[in-house]
């Protein structure tokens, strides 16, 4: 989840003028549940972040539970399926439940979740050209030992992003 | 072009130990600084700097304060307790006038804490820290840009000063990534520093650590409050955002400070008067300035992480002129310590406020 | 000397590198610190180091002699000599610091400091004094102690149930790889003497040398705290205190060896800016 949050940060670097990253772990920094704030803005983000977001990645039931009802009026959810279980009542955002893990196990790597999801978001919004999250994760992992995993990681974002474009055409798993 | 780059708080303060020319840095891991630690073991020796992790902050500030007399440039980071373990030797530090820089990243105390964000070290490092009834100047940066600019400053008011500076921020503002320009700050010609001990060789007389003071401490306390007066004359930073005419004022620093800039844009939008005052320096306090805003404001609110520790100096500097409300500790978004202050929460709170009145 | 005495030759003097003016002579009658003052004095003058000596006061009345010596000082917390003269020496390569300190400052407060330096081979010097208890403070329990030794708060004598064994820090500070010297002497006979000022110069010079962390523990007698005199304080440490604490030297290389294993020096996490 930090991992994506900051993948999104690096490559938003390049596109906006103003970009913060907010981490937000529980008590211990390994394992239990995490959440991130990311703010891609031209104008200066005087908050570091909101309660109340445009979007939101899901991937977990306590998650589910803290930002579903959060999330601003007209924005959008992106939910892991294969983890959350819940279907929002709210009809004034637009949800995408997409099976995240089941999807990184058929990958291969059921750690590229998150990266299905962000390409996902970035389909759905926009925000970011998929080729500037590309660029980020070769930055972030050429020469280290996640090398090995870029290309599935690649491949990942794509999934998600036509995850997407299915569904809007009508494809599987549509909202 | 400036070198622009997406830097966490804490990357940003070792950034700022860089650009500061600072050359030794002594500290212990603690959960949420050790990013600085880790940064400058990398970075403080390609540029001729001293890293040494020590066996605890005890040694960390004895290292400091012994290096700092040499003449270099000298800081060490911890976390809440590191802070208390390490006054003992800011007290003596701060009576043998000798310059450092200590950032704390807050953790949640008391005890050994939470590692998540908090402000409730504020009472503790505003008020000097250790036993003698010393002060330390306290700066509080709210982005990774100040958090890089600050600790720059705060080493050359350390240098102008000769006392200990603390750069107090908080686990949102350490782990938080924003851009930053890594920019070198000038502040301006410093006095020479004609105490440095560096053996005979290097001056010749011997000097052994103690000024004209020694001994004399009712003459040094009232050499030290000319000083105090001096420090609030010149250095007192803020930031009043739409504050001119605004009708509730907010006073915070650190990570709330950014949530309260955030909540100020938001009811502004529904057309309510309400403005900011974001503290750069915790001491000095800009207590003018915040009685003269308090003067023209209905009421104001403290937001701060903590039970309400900040709040006290404000009541201080209004005199009981303005209603000053406090939203504290309980305005976090989740029970647990990883809840914080969202801008949503002080809208709400303006507006209950605004609404009982 | 009667009036109208003429000096014609002076065959003694106060070594270079000590002072008597800074401050007043505090010693108590039969202190043994007054030795050490002259035997420090005597090796930073033979050596020539008097122009680049830092000195780190500790506190406690070994304190005293750091300004009783002409050399450059730092005036440091109960116990923290040790971690001051390593921050010092980081920053300052070229110079000689030392600290100088009692085992209630370094065995007790500041013993944390002490096996963290051996533990890093800081090239320091430390002067130990041990004379089995707190002077400044009054004659209180230290962890160097003696067994049955009555202190002001072991008033039936030092009780090993309650306040435990003697402490070794040379014996210590011998087992651990990062020493180049370690010695324990005394210095409450002329040949002593000698001996203590052999073995400070030694321990200076691996400072000189680059060797590495070294220690040099002197055996002082402490009369007013032991309910003593001078005298009976003197053959109280060659009849007891020796025998809980043997002279000697229990350590002194050249070179400290060591290797690293390439394999090892592969293994770990770093974090990549
Ligand atoms: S109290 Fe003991 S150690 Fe201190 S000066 Fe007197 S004899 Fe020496």
């Amino acid at each position: 989840m930090l991992t994506m949050g900051k993948v999104l940060a690096q490559a938003g670097s390049s596109h906006y003028r103003y970009v913060t990253y907010h981490p937000n772990y529980g008590p211990s920094m390994r394992g239990g549940e995490c959440e991130c704030t990311v703010t891609l803005s031209n104008k200066e983000n005087t908050s570091i972040a909101s309660r109340n977001p445009s979007a939101a990645i899901l991937m977990g039931a306590g998650a589910w539970m803290l930002h579903e009802p959060q999330v601003k009026p007209g924005g959008l959810l992106l939910v892991d399926s294969s983890i959350v279980a819940e279907r929002t009542m709210r009809d004034d955002v637009t949800v995408h439940y997409i099976p995240a893990t089941q999807m990184a196990l058929e990958l291969g790597l059921a750690m590229v979740s998150n990266l299905i999801l962000l390409g996902a978001y970035l389909e759905a919004t926009k925000a970011l050209p998929l080729e500037a999250i590309e660029k980020a994760l070769k930055d972030k992992y050429t020469g280290t030992k996640g090398e090995r995993f870029l290309p599935i990681d690649l491949e990942a974002i794509k999934l998600g992003a036509k995850f997407i474009t299915d569904s809007q055409t009508g494809g599987r798993h549509g909202t | 072009m400036a070198d622009r780059r997406l830097l966490s708080g804490n990357e940003a303060i070792g950034w700022g130990a860089i650009l500061g020319e600072c050359k030794a840095f002594f500290g212990y891991p603690i959960t949420p600084q050790s990013e600085i630690l880790e940064f400058l073991a990398t970075e403080l020796p390609k540029v001729g700097g001293v890293f040494l992790q020590t066996e605890d902050e005890i040694a960390a500030v004895s290292m400091v304060y012994g290096s700092s007399m040499t003449g270099t440039r000298t800081m060490s980071a911890t976390s809440s307790p590191g802070i208390s373990l390490m006054q003992e030797t800011v007290s003596l530090m701060a009576y043998l006038k000798v310059p450092s820089v200590i950032v704390d990243v807050c953790r949640f105390g008391p005890g050994s804490g939470m590692a998540q964000t908090s402000q409730t070290d504020y009472r503790q490092v505003t008020k000097g820290g250790g036993h003698g009834g010393y002060r330390c100047i306290v700066l509080a940066p709210s982005s990774s840009q100040e958090c890089c600019d600050l600790v720059q400053l705060a080493l050359w008011l350390a240098d102008r000063y000769q006392m200990t500076v603390y750069v107090l921020t908080d686990a949102t503002i350490g782990q938080s990534c924003e851009l930053v320009d890594l920019k070198t700050r000038d502040f301006g010609a410093l006095p020479d520093k004609d105490w440095v001990i560096r053996g005979l060789d290097a001056r010749g007389g011997v000097r052994q650590g103690f000024h004209q003071h020694m001994w004399d401490y009712v003459g040094y306390h009232q050499d030290m409050n000319e000083k105090y007066r001096e420090i609030a004359e010149n250095e007192i930073k803020y930031e009043a955002y739409c504050a001119d005419d605004a009708e509730v004022i907010l006073v915070a620093y650190g990570y709330v400070s950014r949530m309260a800039k955030g909540a100020v844009d938001l009811v502004r939008e529904e057309g309510l008067k309400v403005g900011l005052l974001r503290l750069i320096t915790l001491w000095p306090f800009p207590t003018n300035t915040l009685r003269e805003l308090g003067s023209r404001a209905r009421r104001v609110l403290v937001v701060e992480h903590s039970s309400g520790l900040l709040v006290e100096d404000v009541e201080c500097a209004l005199q009981g002129k303005v209603p000053v409300h406090l939203l504290g500790i309980w305005g976090t978004h989740r029970r647990d310590s990883s809840g914080i202050i969202y801008p949503e929460r002080i809208v709400e709170e303006i507006k209950q406020m605004e609404s009982v009145a | 000397m009667g009036e109208g005495a003429v000096i014609k030759q002076q065959v003694v003097g106060k070594p270079k590198a000590v002072q008597l003016d800074f401050m007043p002579f505090k010693f108590c009658p039969g202190c043994h610190e007054s030795l050490v003052w002259r035997a420090l004095g005597e090796v930073i003058d033979e050596l020539d180091i008097q122009g680049k000596a830092i000195a780190c006061l500790d506190i406690g009345c070994s304190g005293v002699l750091m300004v009783g010596l002409a050399v450059d000082g730092l005036h440091c917390l109960h116990g923290r000599s040790t971690a001051v003269a390593a921050g010092v020496k980081r920053v300052l390569p070229q110079a000689i610091c030392f600290n100088i300190g009692g085992d209630g400052s370094l065995c007790a407060i500041g013993a944390g400091h002490m096996v963290n330096v051996m533990m890093r081979s800081d090239p320091i010097t430390t002067i130990f004094l041990n004379n089995s208890g707190y002077g400044m403070t009054g004659g209180q329990v230290a962890p160097t102690s003696l067994i049955g030794l009555r202190t002001t708060t072991t008033p039936e004598g030092r009780d090993v149930q309650s306040t435990g064994f003697p402490l070794h820090l040379s014996e210590i500070a011998a087992t651990m790889l990062g020493t180049a010297y370690v010695s324990r002497v005394s210095v409450h006979t002329p040949a002593n003497y000698q001996k203590a000022r052999k073995a400070i110069k030694t321990a200076f010079q691996k400072q000189m040398d680059g060797v590495g962390y070294s220690l040099v523990e002197i055996l002082c007698a402490c009369p007013p705290n032991w309910g003593l005199s001078p005298l009976a304080a003197n053959s109280f440490v060659e009849e007891k205190l020796i025998g809980e604490f043997p002279l000697g030297e229990f350590k002194n290389v050249d070179k400290i060896e060591y290797t690293v294993d390439p394999e090892i020096n592969r293994v770990g996490r770093v974090k990549r800016g």
